[in-house]
């Protein structure tokens, strides 16, 4: 009796018993279930790519005989406007073709649409020889080996390709250290117009200097234009500085000059520590360190300079191509050659991993490559300004030497492929005329192709 | 004169001596009376000074009054059903004696004393120069109670016997003295008088005609005296509607009150009449809303329709004054010391506020008391029945100890004082405008929120018809309630959370403990429980982290719970009233938590799967299932202008986010056991208390099944929660998950409840142990009350002390503040403010007016990506033109701003843009830029919907029906 009432009274309980069971676990387990985790989209996001739809090369003054040569490494003809903001004119461009026009002042070559992706323009001067490639504005750029003295000085321009005002700022490092010049500090250039600051006025100083300019505000395409005064000498010789983008620990540059005269480097050192350098000369057949040149210590911030003539016309650096510098922290270069009283600026190039273009000058033409970090072949094609191949050569390349290429003096576009890796080219331009003079003009990486960020709504 | 018997009184009457050889003729009005009649006719006939002539006008009896009516008197003037007292009087004077000098006015239902008359002419004789005397009305049939003793009108028409509601007679009123008027039942008037006057006011045929008949008299320098020595026993059959007639009909209270009007118009000064008029109605519309307030529909239509009434026949009205202006000999004053004091109504509707807070309050038999009643009825032998034996003696109050001593005595309430005042100090950021974490701050202006609420095109970002969030309208009345702030009504709500939630935890968890058992819960477990409860919100983080909807409703969820409760109450008005209590309750916290209504339908689901496998009968009838579906409608319908256009502009993702700022804090596994939110919030050890003590409360038997009902509740939540956990809600900005704070509240809220229905097991089943395992048990339960105590005690302290929250004064929000200044002056003055860099990507955001402010991010959160503009943000961004800026232009920006750390590429291609001019900023890492072009003017412009605006109205008045209905129900006996 008592067994089946407690049995009945057991499975009377049983629901409950179940239920005081099955609730905690359900609730404890849907609880620890539930992740309220989610990926909220709001994580980085990389920029896509697109093709350029303006570009801007800013080419500096010209003291006489100045012309803007323009080229395209697309595939489609256009207009390009060559001139300043407000005042400019319509240059007809087309594939492999050069469109020159003679401008001595600062122009602006700006492209848009199709043409605007692979845009290139260079600016001749005369009566010696000087050949620049015009450059893009850039808010970073260094100017290695500037003079600000009697024998040697030179005027920083700073030109504002926009409407709007832009404000750059000048850091000037000596062969004694930083030297503090509030006088470049926040330079306002106004929209459409060109700053031409004399250094030898503004930073008056016989030592060396490096430049480096960046931008604060705005857009500011910087150029130097270096003068050379000797002693005995009737006129003094002119030559653009080429920048150069970034200091870095390996430094190729290509382009040493034949003819009797000082052979300068110069090196500078921005950052905050004590820098050893090592130089190597690069041939056709090595790129080897040469006896008897120890190696260089550049002090934080300042500039070093070595007189290289000695070891440039010596037996060993028969038949050099260029210098290799290698160096514990980034440092910036500039060989400065004085040859037959020409000034020739050779300044470390950057790396070309594709296929890059330059418009160039009549005159004998060299292609120096070198730098290469593995096998790779290098191609390079020229054209005459009316778009006629005169030179078509291909070359195989490697990291322990360098390359020069002859090409037609005719050849006034130069094109330039790399396969397989990357090189540090340039080009010796040596005129034919009468007057003479050389130029080396580095090659560039072409911006084909801009960053577009990524845009969302965002929270308040 | 007619009939033999009233001859033979007449010559019976003059035969006998008459101290003042006065001749009464008395003039008896009946319509239906058979039930009194015989009564009545007896008292007349045995009257000690009898009466020498009877005149009975009957108008058109259906019973048998006229049979029994001519056996007694004679022949009965018939007169047509419609007529009126007045005019049954004239028709009856008619037939008087004309050497009758005084007039007894008789109904069917007044049954006179026998030594009534002799009374009243005795007093005639010491006072003659009364001219109308009225006797003492006694109720019939209990005989005692004194219904009047002369009457007289208040300035808002009532009627005014001066006396308390069924008094009794004890001679306390036994002067003879002056009054305003008398009733007409046992009206002894002097017949000359009578004819001067006029007789009755024709335009009052059934109520009121005594008091204006009297205030004329008084007017005419006549006096009227109360006779309290002769007694009459009246039935107020037509007042208190047992007798209804044609003219009367079923609304008494109709006649009654135009009645009264009527007399206050007609027989008031000249000077006071426009001012009377403007009073009475003011008075009236009053008296209109109180009886709606209370649901009395019927009432309220007919007081608006006897002002009506009266307002629409000024020509009567007017005639009437006329006719009483040309009798008036007595001075004002004398006829005003008769009408009642001017303080009178006043103190009437302090009374009736008083009654109704009585009402509301004195709620002293909750539910659980109603149910046992109801089970007690139907089984005395049941357990419900037996009363608990209360044997706590602080449980009675002294006899004469007053509040202060009793409050200070009770250790439970100046703890929970004292538990108030600390969760006051903790809240002390909340004080004054406070913003950060999710809360926006507050705008300056009430009427921001206004416009917000009521417009249907919001000037927004780009300009939007997402409508304002739901919980907008109530914190905006808040806001109106106090003084037109918006930081006042934020700061009261996150101020006052805590102590209102800890009010509605202990109601809640009182009247839960005493459904368990009538003994209820110990008060110090219901202090404990309610303590632990209020302070989820502080606890979990959300108050820290501003999220103001979260505090709102875990201050409201027990108020709710409460309201729930009533759906088990025995009587089905007052289901019904829960239902609408409980239904605008569940409005307001799911326009605070919208996730609510979800966890409600679904709970109500389960609960009705469960009962219908339990107990199905009772869960099929109507009576039972309505109540709960009435609750779960009610938001539907009042929440109509939010979730209908949200639906419908795809912004539907607002139903089931919490509001407040996104990113809300994400809550996983651990949280909602723990009642965290996310990262913030007390230490989560703290938390696991509610959890581990509502395990523990499973193990009781007694309590099991309350405790699993709790714990049905908290299974809902957290399935709930699991099952929102795996959505995920696209929105323009940011993806998330929908918001589960409610869930996490109310999965502590059933662990509370549970833990403290267990401790009432607990604290029950001590008895019932075997001696060998007491001591384990004493053990336990101590530890069980130290983790129950000391949970809410160190959850109090770290939010007083140690806390970090995210709430400040202000925010910076790092635009210049002249642009803000600028952008403050109209919407196209916009301000597009673009954060990130060119490798991670860029967020923008427009900014218009005075910033995002509370009630405007729940409607940015959810606006579609407007496609057209972030592909110009990116083109800005990119590869300016000009023709970008332009576009920006017409889209209402006035300033680009990159705010510190700007991205360098972003900014230089920014300056390069013509129409873009560069503008300062005191951070020199934060750009800005002008654009310079002219400010579009139609960017605030959008269409009107005309869908909100009808659902807006449906809202509104969904809102005062339902409030109204909600109101208690006031026990109101009829006030004579």
């Amino acid at each position: 009796m008592s067994r089946s009432r407690s049995l009945s009274v057991r499975s009377a309980l049983a629901p409950t018993v179940v239920l005081a069971v099955l609730l905690p676990v359900l609730t404890v387990g849907a609880a620890l279930l539930a992740d309220g985790q989610v990926d909220d989209g709001r994580g980085a996001r990389s920029p896509a790519t697109a093709d350029l739809e303006s570009t801007t090369l800013v080419c500096p003054t010209a003291r006489t005989d100045g012309r803007i040569l323009v080229a395209t490494d697309g595939d489609q003809p256009g207009a390009v406007s060559v001139g300043r903001v407000d005042d400019s004119d319509d240059l007809q461009v087309a594939p492999d073709e050069i469109a020159e026009t003679d401008a001595d002042g600062a122009r602006l070559v700006r492209a848009d649409g199709a043409l605007a992706p692979g845009l290139v323009a260079g600016r001749s001067a005369g009566p010696r020889l000087s050949a620049y490639d015009c450059p893009v504005t850039s808010s970073d750029q260094w100017f290695t080996g500037v003079g600000a003295g009697a024998t040697h000085t030179s005027v920083l321009e700073l030109t504002n390709p926009d409407t709007g005002p832009a404000v750059a700022s000048v850091t000037v490092y000596s062969q004694s250290g930083p030297v503090s010049t509030p006088r470049l500090r926040g330079i306002a250039v106004a929209g459409g117009s060109t700053v031409r600051l004399d250094l030898a006025t503004v930073v008056p100083r016989r030592e060396e200097l490096a430049l480096h300019v960046t931008s604060d505000r705005g857009r500011v395409a910087a150029a130097v234009l270096d003068t050379y005064d000797e002693l005995g000498r009737p006129e003094p010789t002119t030559e653009f500085l080429p920048a150069q983008a970034d200091p870095s620990s390996s430094n190729v540059l290509l382009g040493v000059p034949t003819g009797p005269g000082k052979r300068t480097l110069v090196l500078a050192n921005g950052g905050p520590d004590v820098v050893r350098v090592d130089l190597e000369l690069v041939t056709e057949q090595s790129v080897f360190a040469p006896a008897g040149v120890r190696e260089l210590a550049v002090d934080p911030g300042s500039v070093k300079v070595l007189a290289l003539q000695k070891l440039l016309s010596s037996k060993p650096a028969d038949g050099a191509i260029g210098l290799a510098l290698t160096s514990s922290a980034p440092i910036t270069a500039t060989l400065r050659s004085f040859a037959d009283g020409d000034l020739v600026q050779t300044v470390a190039g950057a790396r070309v991993a594709g296929e890059t273009l330059l418009a160039l000058p009549e005159g004998d033409k060299r292609l120096l490559v070198a730098g290469a970090r593995g096998i790779g072949v290098v191609s390079v094609v020229g054209f005459t300004a009316d778009g006629e191949e005169v030179s078509r050569r291909r070359v195989e390349i490697g990291p322990d030497r360098g390359v020069s290429l002859r090409l037609s003096s005719r050849a006034q576009l130069v094109r330039v492929v790399p396969e397989r890796t990357s090189v540090v080219a340039s080009v010796i331009v040596t005129a034919t005329g009468r007057s003479g003079g050389a130029a080396v003009v580095p090659l560039r990486e072409l911006v084909r192709q801009g960053l577009v960020p990524d845009v969302r709504p965002g929270l308040s | 004169m007619s009939g033999v018997q009233v001859g033979d009184e007449v010559v019976a009457a003059a035969a006998r001596p008459d101290p003042h050889g006065e001749i009464v003729a008395a003039i008896l009005v009946s319509h239906d009376g058979a039930r009194w009649l015989p009564a009545v006719i007896e008292g007349l006939q045995t009257q000690t000074r009898p009466l020498d002539q009877v005149v009975v006008v009957d108008t058109t009896s259906r019973d048998e009054s006229p049979a029994l009516l001519e056996a007694a008197f004679g022949p009965v003037r018939t007169a047509p059903g419609s007529t009126g007292y007045p005019v049954a009087v004239r028709l009856g004077l008619e037939q008087v004696d004309p050497r009758a000098s005084w007039i007894w006015l008789l109904h069917d239902d007044a049954n006179p004393d026998p030594g009534a008359l002799e009374a009243l002419l005795a007093a005639a004789a010491d006072h003659p120069e009364a001219s109308i005397l009225g006797p003492k009305l006694r109720e019939w049939p209990s005989l005692r109670r004194l219904l009047e003793l002369g009457v007289t009108i208040s300035g808002t028409g009532r009627r005014e016997t001066g006396l308390e509601r069924g008094e009794y007679d004890q001679g306390q009123h036994d002067d003879v003295r002056r009054v305003l008027a008398v009733n007409t039942a046992g009206m002894l008037v002097r017949r000359d008088v009578l004819e001067q006057l006029g007789g009755f006011d024709e335009q009052l045929p059934v109520f009121g005609n005594d008091l204006d008949f009297g205030w004329r008299a008084a007017a005419a320098g006549h006096q009227t005296l109360i006779v309290p020595q002769a007694v009459v026993f009246h039935a107020e059959a037509a007042h208190r509607g047992v007798r209804t007639t044609p003219l009367t009909g079923r609304h008494t209270h109709y006649q009654e009150r135009r009645a009264a009007l009527y007399t206050l118009v007609v027989n008031g000064r000249a000077r006071a009449l426009p001012l009377q008029i403007v009073r009475l109605t003011l008075g009236t519309l009053l008296r209109v809303l109180g009886f709606l307030l209370v649901r009395s529909v019927g009432e309220a239509l007919d007081e608006l329709a006897a002002l009506v009434s009266l307002m629409s026949s000024p020509r009567q009205v007017l005639a009437a004054r006329r006719e009483r202006q040309g009798r008036v000999t007595a001075s004002p004053q004398q006829v005003r010391r008769l009408l009642a004091p001017a303080w009178l109504p006043y103190r009437h509707g302090l009374d009736a506020l008083s009654d109704l807070a009585a009402a509301a309050t004195n709620q002293a038999a909750d539910v659980a008391e109603r149910r046992r009643a109801v089970a007690a009825e139907l089984d005395p032998a049941s357990f419900a029945a037996r009363r608990p034996v209360v044997t706590d003696d602080d449980e009675m109050p002294e006899a004469d100890s007053g509040l202060v001593a009793r409050f200070l005595t009770n250790p439970v309430a100046v703890l929970m004082a004292l538990l108030v005042v600390v969760a006051v100090v903790a809240a002390r950021p909340a004080f004054g405008p406070v913003s950060g974490g999710g809360l926006s701050p507050a705008p300056d202006s009430v009427w921001s929120w206004w416009r917000l609420h009521l417009e249907s095109w919001h000037p927004l970002g780009a300009g939007t018809d997402v409508p304002a969030p739901a919980y907008l309208l109530p914190l905006t009345l808040l806001a109106t309630l106090l003084g037109a702030s918006p930081t006042a009504a934020v700061s009261a709500v996150l101020v006052a959370a805590v102590p209102v939630g800890l009010w509605g935890a202990w109601r809640f968890l009182r009247v839960a403990g005493r459904l368990v058992s009538p003994r209820g819960t110990p008060r110090w477990m219901l202090l404990a429980g309610s303590a632990t409860y209020a302070l989820v919100p502080a606890g979990s983080g959300a108050w820290g982290d501003g999220r103001l909807g979260t505090v709102a409703s875990a201050a409201l969820l027990p108020w709710l719970a409460h309201a729930a409760l009533g759906f088990a109450d025995p009587d089905g008005d007052r289901r019904r009233r829960a239902a609408w209590r409980a239904g605008l309750l569940l409005t307001v916290v799911t326009a605070a938590t919208p996730v609510a209504w979800l966890f409600a339908l679904v709970l109500g689901a389960v609960v009705t799967a469960a009962g219908l496998a339990i107990v199905p009968g009772a869960v099929r009838t109507r009576s039972t299932w309505s109540p709960p579906a009435t609750a779960l409608l009610v938001p539907v319908v009042l929440l109509l202008p939010w979730w209908l256009p949200a639906v419908l502009r795809d912004s539907a993702e607002s139903l089931l986010l919490d509001t407040g700022r996104l990113p809300a804090p994400t809550v996983d596994g651990l949280d909602l056991l723990a009642g965290r939110l996310g990262d913030l919030g007390a230490p989560v050890w703290i938390g696991v208390a509610p959890l581990l003590l509502a395990l523990v409360a499973l193990v009781p038997r007694a309590t099991r099944i309350p405790v699993l009902v709790c714990w049905i509740a908290a299974t809902v939540a957290a399935v709930l929660a699991l099952a929102l956990s795996a959505t995920t809600l696209d929105l323009a900005a940011i993806s998330v998950a929908p918001g589960v704070s409610f869930l996490v509240v109310a999965l502590q809220g059933a662990l509370v409840a549970a833990a403290v229905l267990g401790g009432m097991g607990v604290a029950a089943a001590r008895s019932s142990v075997h001696r060998r395992s007491r001591q384990p048990v004493l053990v336990a339960a101590v530890v069980l009350a130290a983790i129950g105590a000391l949970a809410p005690l160190l959850t109090l302290g770290w939010w007083a002390v140690g806390s970090d929250d995210d709430l400040a004064g202000s925010e910076d929000s790092g635009i210049p503040a002249y642009m803000v200044q600028r952008s403050e002056l109209g919407p196209a003055h916009g301000i597009l403010v673009v954060r990130g860099d060119v490798e991670t990507g860029l967020t923008y955001v427009v900014r218009r007016g005075d910033g995002i402010t509370l009630g405007e991010d729940e409607i940015l959160d959810t606006v579609t990506e407007d496609r057209d503009f972030t592909a110009q943000v990116r083109a800005l961004a990119s590869r300016p033109t000009p023709s970008v800026v332009d576009t920006l232009a017409d889209a209402g920006i006035e300033y680009v701003v990159l705010p510190a750390p700007a991205d360098g590429d972003v900014a230089a291609s920014l300056d390069a843009t013509g129409g873009l001019v560069q503008a300062s900023a005191e951070d020199r890492a934060t750009r800005a830029w002008q654009i310079n072009r002219e400010l579009a003017d139609d960017v605030a412009d959008g269409p009107r919907s005309w869908l909100r605006l009808v659902l807006l109205l449906v809202q509104g008045l969904g809102i005062v029906v339902v409030v109204v209905l909600c109101a208690p129900t006031a026990d109101r006996s009829r006030s004579r």
